[in-house]
């Protein structure tokens, strides 16, 4: 019975209904270091790709002693396909962190695609948790995002409008940018805004008004 | 078991050199040498031995494979060749192919010419000029995870063996080049798109 369930459980994960062109391998090459550039070894790296429906595990590999890694897989058929790479160590000095939404269009110079991964230790960071605040009944929110040395489990490399972000995980002692956008219903045009937030050792809570 | 496959090889070619005497003898012997219409079929199993910085030498391990020809016409001492092959490799490093695929196979139909050195009836010596198209299956179990076209180019040498009327043995040995579509970084085309084998294998001629 065990042998059974066993065996039902690894067709079950091997199982692959997501679509493949072989004829087109593209090459996903990792560069992973902490927040200080120093590399980071024997990094556990999962690539995974999706289309409309299901999703695969497509690739496994570690990092070498200098960070690296070089993964070749084959194209999801054309349409909709989305890859990411989750950077996991085996030990919990990392935490982890997914680079996800890349696309075909990442890899048109030469079939290849390079992430410069930063991966921050779990007493590197703080959280910023942000309020937002209506200040004109005219305005609308409609999105906003943080720039400077981020933590966090995501990197999304859509191109799309990203949603209002209220937690952002950022190193300690830095200044950051909220960036946010404010649709005005009187002009009719988005305006793109950007506030500083001055990062300590602690978690942060800040109101935004728009 | 590859060590094993080289010593038979290479047992096969002084095999070969050693008999020269008896081909010698073989050919004072008179041999038609006319258009025939008299088929030979052969069915054999081989080993491709993978080299090179390429796939199948790096990524995969392969397993015996097996094949069929049959040559419909003769002309003086040339023949014409049309063959099967099938040879099936297990994945050996994941992170060069996908994680899923476990195995591949790949399938050759392929014509060629054969020159006989020889009496076809005793013992002879075919050296063997062919191109063929392929098909690279990659595989998760019995299911197709997608495939790849290639084309192929092959030379290589035959040593029959009569041991019936209508029954011979044969030793053979070729070099397969094959080019594989395939659409990559350029540092990584030849990996993904050449492949360079040498199949040793044995059978059976039905003529």
């Amino acid at each position: 019975m065990k042998k059974l369930l066993l065996f039902a459980l690894l067709t079950t994960l091997l199982s692959c209904d997501v679509s493949y062109e072989p004829e087109t391998r593209y090459v996903l090459k990792s560069h992973v270091t902490d927040i200080d550039g120093n590399p980071a070894a024997n990094v556990r790296c999962e690539l995974t790709a999706e289309d409309e429906d299901d999703s695969d595990l497509l690739s496994v590999g570690y990092t070498d002693a200098n960070g690296n890694l070089k993964m070749v897989f084959p194209q999801v058929e054309e349409g909709y396909a989305r890859y990411s790479i989750t950077y996991a160590r085996v030990s919990d000095v990392f935490q982890t962190r997914t680079y996800f939404n890349i696309m075909d269009e990442h890899f048109e110079n030469d079939y290849t695609f390079s992430i410069n991964a930063t991966l921050d230790r779990i007493d590197e960071t703080v959280i910023v948790q942000v309020l937002y605040e209506q200040s004109d009944a005219n305005h609308e929110l409609q999105g906003s995002y943080f720039t400077g040395m981020l933590g966090g489990e995501g990197v999304d490399y859509s191109d799309d409008l990203v949603d209002p972000v209220y937690s952002q995980k950022v190193y300690k002692n830095q200044t950051v940018q909220l960036h946010y956008f404010v649709f005005d219903g009187n002009t009719g045009q988005t305006t793109e805004h950007i506030s500083d937030v001055v990062v300590g050792n602690d978690n942060l809570q800040i109101i935004q008004n728009y | 078991m590859k060590k094993f496959l080289y010593c038979c090889t290479a047992c096969l070619f002084s095999f070969i050199a050693s008999s020269q005497d008896t081909t010698a003898v073989a050919a004072e012997k008179p041999v038609e040498k006319t258009v025939s219409a008299v088929p030979q079929i052969r069915f054999y199993g081989f080993y491709p031995i993978h080299f090179g910085d390429q796939q199948f030498a790096d990524a995969y391990n392969a397993n015996p494979g097996f094949g069929f020809n049959i040559s419909p016409i003769r002309y003086k001492d040339l023949r014409l060749l049309l063959g099967f092959e099938r040879s099936t490799y297990k994945v050996d490093n994941h992170t060069l192919i996908a994680q899923p695929v476990d195995q591949s196979s790949y399938q050759s139909l392929f014509a060629a010419v054969s020159y006989s050195i020889g009496s076809e009836t005793s013992f002879c010596i075919k050296p063997t000029l062919g191109a063929g198209v392929s098909m690279l299956y990659l595989k998760i179990g019995n299911e197709r995870f997608g495939n790849q076209p290639a084309s192929d180019l092959r030379a290589g040498l035959t040593a029959d063996w009569a041991v019936y009327k209508h029954l011979s043995v044969f030793l053979t040995a070729n070099y397969v080049h094959s080019n594989i579509d395939v659409d990559t970084a350029q540092e990584l085309h030849d990996f993904y798109s050449k492949a360079n084998s040498v199949q040793v294998g044995f059978g059976l001629m039905i003529r």
